[in-house]
Parts: structure tokens; sequence; C-alpha cells
């Protein structure tokens, strides 16, 4: 009781309410404590928690204190962030991503007063990247303080614009981008916040089927458009499956990231060999057009030993859910719910303190399949549930 | 449904049928895939096989049934460039009103009326307002598409699926190895074949596609036939974006995207002439066909994927340079003819 | 043209690209007061740049489309275009040769488009439908062998860098726009190019080789996806595989806008260069706004149809005034 009495003291404010009224109406308290553990791993010291109970004692702990919130709620002193955020074309994956970055925008909010006023553009024909360097010229011309860019293009084309947002104050921010293909210093975003194509994705589906099938089998690769990122999970892939000489790709064949495209390739080529082992879908929505392909063609699909394994990428709420029905029998969720959050975490210390982030920031990745499917599911169901900035 | 000379009486009937065969539309595509697929099956022979062939009809159905359509709007003069903006659209409405608990029947109905009712609204800008086909078409695409993405908020519609849906949809097979959407196909084949042969609207179509001022000299409304034209076109692609809907279980904002371009190659491939006045539903057939079986031959023969538009490109030239010669060869022949 | 001396509106009118600039006055003058820094000259040299390659690309289209034809493969003959010229450039050619590669890429996809349509006699539409693709899967082979980026200092002149001000690229566009227009409007090959249009019959009488008019405006067309292509891979210094996807809708769309007919015989330079303009500055004004990127398509589509009406009613008006008359 004194205890409590005594924080009241300090600054008005008690630590329950502090705490209390981050994530008013939108988290679940799993969600928040998610939400401190990404931050403690992230940013040592920079995270907060909110008190798991809501209204009883402090369980658990409250990174920072009252003084230290009050200084960065004064540095900000409830200015407006104007974020532009441009992805290659509008879809579940970066749909995900978007409500990441909601949930830490709110988050900030309740605990900074900070405001954001944040713009979502994406090109008219799929991944035009004209489309969105004249998209970002128009942010930059109307001040924004920051845009966060995903193109299907190479680093090289956006380092024009990018220049030209510097000279004109507009911090630039890359995600989604395989930056481990490019030349770091050649970059001149101030972060590329992501994931490692290569060995967090390719490299990771590769050692799975490999392990699955008990290193001998045939494969079937399903890619989308050429570009970058066919490119990087490829090379991981290539290295994973090195290590397995009775591992053969029988087939590969252009899905170019739609449904339809990649449910009559799969068809196709199970229909030229029904006796395939696994089939890769460079994203998931190939992956599930595969695994409806099996279906459609009445063969079967993976039940832990026998069967076709199907295997995206991405980390879609969709896809957890056709893995757990068994459908889809996995994928690898590259943390677009995190790489929305870290986006925003690595834009707002930069604006407003001007904290160096790194160059390139890998958020974690996962293989799931039907036994770990459960909390990654629920992670993005919360997210999506976050209301739109 | 074409247009050729008269055949003059003569004692070579094989040859005179050949000649004749040759000059209607879609035969030289017909006879470049007659060649074709054997060929190609030298290299691959599960091509041939049973299961790929009926594999081959059930997706072909997804480039015919909007190409009837496309064929209707083309032999009547015109051009029609929202049919894949239709099909996504037409898609999402039967996906969400699914979604919302209405009965698989009413769904499908009120996603082809959607189709049906821009048909109608392409074909009243285009006869009343009077803005060019290609133009009005073109502005359509883009409205009816930022439609589907406004209303999806560029989220894919999901979870709308039950088991007749499956089969609707061609996910699962009704007789022997061939699925539902076939048959669908085959019936409006025949329907469509029939109105257009025996009754006036055929003819009307023709007409007005040849000649729109002698048309309506003639007694013909031009507006009104241009007008069915439309709507036929956008049923038929709300038709295919229903089941396409069901085949897919998702609609994805971009649902459709490119479907045009296939349906009008698949169309001009099998004949029909972007003047106006030709074309045939059986050349629609050997067009989409023919689009379906190349893909079918990259995938199979497993040929990289970086050399797919080549091949498609080179392919949609070659046949319609047979198709040419075909037709040259026809009419030169048949001028030889002593009358 | 009036018997009086009396200025009449339907003079004004009957000026080719009238009411595309009419139009283009009027979203202006919307974007001046409603966009946000639109007036600025930092926007407006962007928006201006933003234009070229569309503009470019349309005036070559105008005069396929005058002459009654069309062509849907100038996308990926830009992407040809750009990949030939920065694969000369990394190879180490001088500058100068690259880009004349890159245009004669242009021009010979031009050619086997003329031969295909006009010697073998296909129908332009699926003759360049079939093109579109065969170019596009050169460009995807192309680049998935080697990486096709430059950042020759030259070569990035090209679309980033300015002459006394003005944006080189625009002002590659204005001579583009003038030679052009000037070709079309003032000489005796630019006048076939309508009467072939018009009416390819009575121009064949008229002693006009017909087929070689047919022929050179696919070269042309060519030509200017080439030089599209160029300055659109400067601007991103890179070729990527989809490059130029889609832009021929644009391209058609802006010489719709100018007042050129599919059904041939109508256009100007000028109109498309305006209709370019207009569609540009849609867009930019759109972005300005934060108005829903999703609302962007139908809001361009209404407001095309809108134009084009606009233009069709003023022709029907122009020309019963001068029955009238």
């Amino acid at each position: 009781m004194a205890d409590r009495e005594e924080t009241m003291d300090k600054g008005g404010m008690s630590r329950r309410q502090i705490f209390g009224t981050a994530f008013a109406g939108a988290a679940t308290a799993a969600g928040t404590a998610m939400l401190g553990s990404l931050g403690s791993a992230a940013m040592p010291g920079r995270a907060f928690a909110q008190d798991a109970a809501g209204g009883g004692a402090p369980t658990s702990i409250a990174w920072g204190d009252e003084a230290w919130r009050k200084i960065v709620a004064d540095k900000v002193a409830g200015r407006t962030l104007k974020i532009g955020f441009t992805g290659p074309a509008a879809s579940e994956f970066y749909d995900e991503i978007e409500h990441g970055a909601f949930a830490q925008m709110r988050a900030y909010s309740d605990l900074f007063g900070v405001k954001w006023d944040w713009t979502y553009a994406s090109p008219q024909e799929h991944q035009d990247i004209n489309d969105q360097v004249n998209t970002i010229e128009a942010w930059v011309t109307n001040k924004f303080d920051a845009v966060l860019v995903c193109t299907a293009g190479d680093f090289e084309s956006m380092q024009n614009v990018y220049a030209r947002a510097e000279t004109a104050g507009t911090r630039v921010f890359q995600f989604n981008m395989p930056a481990e293909l490019w030349d770091e210093s050649q970059n001149r975003a101030i972060s590329n916040i992501g994931y490692n194509n290569v060995m967090q994705a390719g490299y990771l589906a590769g050692r799975y089927i490999a392990t699955k099938l008990g290193g001998k089998g045939k494969i079937i690769l399903i890619w989308g458009l050429p570009g970058h990122w066919s490119t990087a999970r490829r090379k991981g892939l290539d290295i994973a499956l090195a290590e397995f000489p009775d591992l053969k790709i029988v087939g590969e064949q252009r899905g170019d990231y739609v449904r339809d495209k990649a449910l009559n390739a799969a068809m196709n080529l199970l229909q030229r060999d029904p006796n395939i082992n696994a089939i890769y879908g460079e994203n998931e929505e190939m992956a599930l057009g595969a695994s409806q392909a099996i279906q459609a063609l009445g063969l079967k699909p993976w039940d832990g030993t026998d069967g076709i394994i199907t295997i995206g990428a991405d980390g879609l709420k969709s896809g957890f859910e056709s893995i757990k029905e068994g459908q889809m029998t996995a994928t690898v969720s590259v943390g677009a719910v995190d790489q929305g959050r870290q986006s925003i975490e690595t834009i707002f210390w930069n604006l407003i303190f001007d904290q160096v982030p790194p160059k390139v920031f890998n958020v974690r990745t996962q293989v799931v399949d039907k036994t770990n499917v459960d909390e990654p599911l629920a992670y993005v169901t919360w997210a999506l549930s976050v209301p739109k900035i | 449904m074409t247009v050729v000379s008269q055949n003059p009486p003569s004692t070579n009937g094989i040859a005179e049928a050949l000649q004749s065969f040759a000059g209607r539309p879609g035969a030289g595509i017909f006879l470049f895939l007659v060649v074709f697929l054997p060929v190609i099956s030298f290299f691959a022979p599960q091509m041939l096989q049973e299961a790929n062939l009926a594999g081959i009809l059930n997706q072909m159905v997804f480039i015919f049934i909007p190409t009837l359509g496309m064929t209707i709007v083309i032999i009547s003069g015109g051009i029609d460039l929202s049919v894949g903006s239709v099909i996504g659209l037409s898609g999402g409405v039967a996906a969400s009103l699914l979604g919302v608990g209405l009965p698989l029947p009413l769904a499908l109905m009120a996603g082809i009326a959607a189709g049906a009712a821009i048909g109608f609204l392409n074909g009243i800008v285009i006869t009343r307002l009077k803005v060019p086909d290609f133009v009005a078409t073109l502005a359509m695409m883009g409205v009816v598409r930022g439609v589907l993405y406004v209303w999806t908020s560029g989220v894919p519609f999901r979870n709308y699926m039950d088991p007749a849906y499956y089969l609707i949809g061609g996910l699962r097979m009704v007789a022997g190895k061939l699925t539902l959407p076939v048959f669908v196909a085959l019936a409006l084949l025949l329907i469509l074949t029939f109105v257009l042969k025996r009754t006036w609207i055929g003819a009307h179509f023709r007409a007005t596609g040849s000649n729109a001022e002698a048309a309506r000299l003639s007694g013909i409304r031009p507006a009104r036939v241009k007008l069915m034209a439309y709507v036929a076109s956008g049923t038929l692609a709300a038709i295919t974006g229903v089941m396409l809907a069901g085949r897919l279980t998702t609609v994805h904002p971009a649902m459709g995207a490119g479907y045009e371009l296939e349906t009008i190659a698949a169309a001009v491939m099998g004949g029909a002439a972007l003047s106006g006045g030709r074309g045939s539903f059986w050349g629609a057939l050997v067009g989409a066909l023919t689009l379906t079986v190349i893909q079918n031959a990259i995938n199979i023969l497993n040929i990289e994927s970086t050399w797919e538009n080549i091949i498609i490109g080179g392919i949609i030239l070659f046949a319609v340079l047979i198709d040419r010669a075909a037709m040259a060869l026809s009419r030169t022949a048949l001028r030889g003819r002593p009358h | 043209m009036n018997n009086n001396n009396k200025f009449h509106l339907s003079d004004l009118l009957n000026v080719e690209g009238a009411t595309v600039f009419f139009a283009l006055a009027v979203l202006v003058l919307f974007s001046s007061v409603f966009a946000p820094s639109f007036l600025t000259p930092e926007n407006i040299s962007n928006v201006l740049v933003q234009s070229v390659f569309v503009m470019i690309l349309g005036i070559g289209m105008t005069y396929v489309l005058i002459s009654g034809g069309i062509d849907l493969s100038v996308g990926s003959a830009m992407g040809l275009a750009a990949a030939v010229c920065v694969y000369c450039i990394n190879a180490g050619l001088p500058l100068p040769l690259a880009l004349l590669l890159g245009l004669a890429t242009g021009a010979a996809a031009g050619f086997v488009n003329a031969y295909l349509i006009v010697g073998l006699g296909f129908a332009d539409f699926i003759a360049t439908l079939g093109t579109l693709s065969l170019m596009r899967g050169i460009v995807e082979v192309m680049t998935a062998s080697t990486r096709l980026n430059s950042k020759d200092p030259g070569f990035m002149f090209l679309a980033g860098g300015s002459l006394g001000g003005v944006p080189f690229a625009v002002l590659v566009a204005l001579v583009v726009a003038i030679v052009a227009g000037v070709i079309l409007a003032r000489t005796t090959m630019g006048r076939a190019v309508y009467g072939v249009g018009l009416n390819p019959k009575s121009s064949f009488l008229a002693g006009v080789l017909v087929n070689r008019v047919r022929f050179s405006v696919f070269v042309v067309s060519g030509l200017c996806a080439g030089l599209s292509g160029i300055l659109l891979a400067s601007r991103l210094s890179s070729v990527h595989p989809a490059m130029g996807t889609g832009y021929e809708l644009t391209a058609i769309a802006a010489a719709a806008l100018g007042g050129a007919s599919l059904s041939g015989g109508r256009g100007s330079v000028l109109g498309t260069a305006l209709g370019a303009l207009f569609l540009a500055i849609l867009q930019n004004t759109l972005s300005l706004m934060s108005v829903n990127a999703f609302w962007f398509q139908i809001i361009t589509g209404v407001i095309i149809v809108l134009a084009v009406l606009m233009d069709g009613g003023v022709r029907r008006f122009v020309a019963q005034r001068a029955r009238a008359a």
C-alpha cells in the first residue's frame, strides 16, 4: 500500500495507469506481453509490457520508468509523424505488415503521445516500379517525415529518388527487400527491415523438405515473377539441397505469384508425374494453389509420413489456417507482423532522437507446420484485429 | 458462320472440302494444333494421356467461355477490354454474398447479374454516349478493377467455399476426369451456336459488324445489336468469374487480370476479324485450346521458365501465320476453279 | 472555317487537342487549389518528367492510330531497347553508340511488326500481341543472365539531369513532340498518314503509297518506344524484366484523350502530348491529396470517359456549326 502511494506521488500518474492505457481496446494481454518481448529482444530497454493482470500488482517488468517516458513524450511534444508506406502490390502479406505497423504505432501513441499520419500506396500495374517512384516524389514534395518502401526493383532503381528525398528532408526506410543481394554501402535508405531471403527463407524451406523426406525424393518448384525475391530464395534452396544429392528437382515452372497460374502449373506438373514428394511454392498464394491441385487430382497431401509436402513462404493467416486443416503442409513465416512493428520502432527512434539503426535489420523467421502453427496464427490474428491508423 | 465465297459445283469432293474448310475461321490454327500435339507428344508422351487431355479441357474452359463473349463482340464490330476485371468482380460478388450466408445458387446468379450489368453499362456508354469501344472498355477495365480493390481493401475474400462450390469451380471431378465447368462450357457453346446460326440474332451481329450503316438501312438497329453483344460478353465473363472463384477458393483483387488479352488472342486466332463481321465459336474453341495446350506443353516439357513468353509469343505468331496461309491457299484455289 | 470574320467559339474548338487542353486547364486549376504543394517548382518539374515516358510512347502510337492501326507491343519494346542499351553500356561501348543501338532496337521491333502486318497481312492486334510476348520474353532472358544496371553518369543524365533548370528528359520530349508534330501536320508524309487512316482506297487511288505509310508508322512507333524505354531505364538506372508492362494501354488512353480514334484518321501529336500530361498530373494530384490508392483507377477511368465524351460532344457541336454556317 505504501509502495503504491509512493509511486502516485512521484509523477501524478500511477504505474498501473501508464501501462494500463496501452492498447486500449485493441490487444489481448497475450499480445501485449509479446510486444514487450519483441522490444526487449530488438532494442533492450525500449519496450513496455502491459500489466498482465490489468489491474492488480505489477507482475511483469516495465522497461524504463515514468521519468524516462516523460522525457520521450516531451521530446515528441505531440508531434505528428507523416509516414508513407508503399509496397509493390496489394496483398494479404503487405496487409499483415501494415497491421504490425499499426500495432506499434498505437502503442507509441499511448505511451508518448506521438500522432501518426499514415498513407498507403501501391502501383496500379502489379509491381510497377516507376509508379512507386512517382508516388515517393509526391510524398517528398508534401514533406513527409519518412517513407517506408518495398519494390520489385533492386536497390539501384530507387537510389536516385532516395538521394533526392534525403536532400529534401524525407527519410527513407526499406522493408521486405533481400538486402543480402546487394552492397549495403550503396543503399541510401537509412535501414532495411526485412529478413534474409537466402538463409532465412529459401534455405529453411529446403532443409524442411530434406528433413521430412529423409534426404531422398522428387521435388517440383513453382516460381513467382522473375526478380530479386525469386533469385534470393533460389540461392537458399540450392544451398540446402546441395547437401542432399538424392533430392532431385524434377520440375520447375512459373506461377507468377498468382493462384490460377500456379494451380494450373502444379496440375500439369503432377499430371506429368504424380510421384512427386514435395512442392515448393515461392509464395504462399502459389503453395496454396499447389495444395489444391493435389486435392483436385485426388493425390495425397502430407500426413506426417506419406504423401506430397507443400511448402510456401510468407506467413499469411490463410496459410496458417490451411496448415491447421492439413491441406498445406508448411510455410516459412517471414515475420510480416514483426517487420511492420520493427519498421515503426526504427522510424520512431530515428526521427525523434536521431538514433542510428543497423543498415540491415533481419527479423525472426521460422518454418511453421501443424506442430507449431498455433502461436503464429494467434499472433497474426491479433495483429489483424488492430484498427487501422 | 463464315464469310467464304460460294463453292462452285465440282467433281473433286475431298479436295474441295479441304480447301473450303481451310478458309473457315480458325481452320489454320486447328491444323496447327492437330500437327503440334503429336509432335510434342513425341517428346513428352504424357501429353496425350487421358488424364492430361482431360486436364487441358478443364483448364481451357476459363479462357474459352470469355472468348465466346469476345467473339460475339468482335463479330458485331467492337472490342471488350473489361473482361478480366468483370471476371474478378463477379467472382467477388459471388464470394462475398456466400460469405454473408446467401445460398450458393443465389450468390452465383448475383455474380452473373453483376457481369451482365457491367456489360450493359459498356454498351450504353458505347452506343448512346458514343464513346469509342476501345477507350470505353479500357476505362471500364480500370473502374471495375478499382471497385474490386476498394471493396476488398486489397485483401482477398476467403472462407466462402462449400462442397457444391468445389464441384462448380472444377476442383472435383464429375465425369471420369472431367470437371463441371467443361460441361457448362459445352452447354454454352451449343446454345450460342444455335442462337447465332439459326436465329436472326446471328445475322444481325454479323451485319452490324461488317457494315453498320448498311445494316441500319436494312432495318437492323446497330445500337441495340451492339448493346446485346456487350451484355453477352459481360455475362459470359461473369459466368467464368463465379466459376473461377470456386476454383481458386479465394477472390484476390487482381483475379482475372490479364485475361482480356488472352481472350482476344484466342478469339483472333480462332478467326475473328477485328474489323467486324467475321468470327466463329468453333474458332474460339480452337484458339482457347491452342493457348492452353501451349501452356500445358511448356509445363510438361519442363521448359525453363524464362523462355515462356518467347515461346508463347512465337507460337501465337506462327499459328496465325499458318491460319493466314491456309486462308490464302483456299482463296486462290477456289478462285482458280472454272465455273 | 467561317465565311464571315467574326470570331466563333467553334474556331477555337476546332483546333486539334482543344478539348484536352481545356480539360487540362481545369485539372491544373483544381490541383492548384486542392492539392498541397502542387504549384511548387519541384513538383512541376517532377510531374513533367513523369509525363515524358507515356508522352513519347503516345506520340509514336498516335502515328499508328491515325493510320488506322494499333501497336500493343510498345511496352515490351521499351524494355527490349532499354535492355540492349544498358547491355552495351556495361559491355564498354561508348554511350552514344549504346543509345543508338537501343534506338535501333526499337526501330527494329517496329520493322518486325510492320513486316508481319503489312508484309504478311497479319491483323495488327494479334501481330503486336505476339511481338509483345516475344519481346517481353527476350527481356526476361536477358535480365536473367546478366545484371542490367548502369550508373554511367552520362546515361543517368538522360532522365536525371537538367539543362538551364529544365529537366533534360522534358527537353527530349519537347523535341520529339515538335519534330513529330511538324511532320504529321505539315508534310506530305504526315498528310498521307491521315489519308490512309480515313480512306485507304482513295489514298491509294490518289497515288499515296499506302503500304509504305502503314509500314513506316510502325517503325516510328517502335523508335519512340525505344527512346521512352531508354529514358525510363535511365530514371531507374536499371532494366527490370517487367518494365513497360501495361504502358501501351496508357499510351492509347493519352492519344484518345487527345482526340485520336482507333478507327483512324483523327488525332494529333499536340493532343496526345497534352493527354499524357493530363494523365500524369491527375496521378500526381491524387497522390498529393493522399487519395486512397485503390480509388486511383476508378477516378482515372471515369475522367477518361468524361474527357472523351466531351471531345466527341465538341466535335459534333463544331460539325453542326460548320453545317449551319
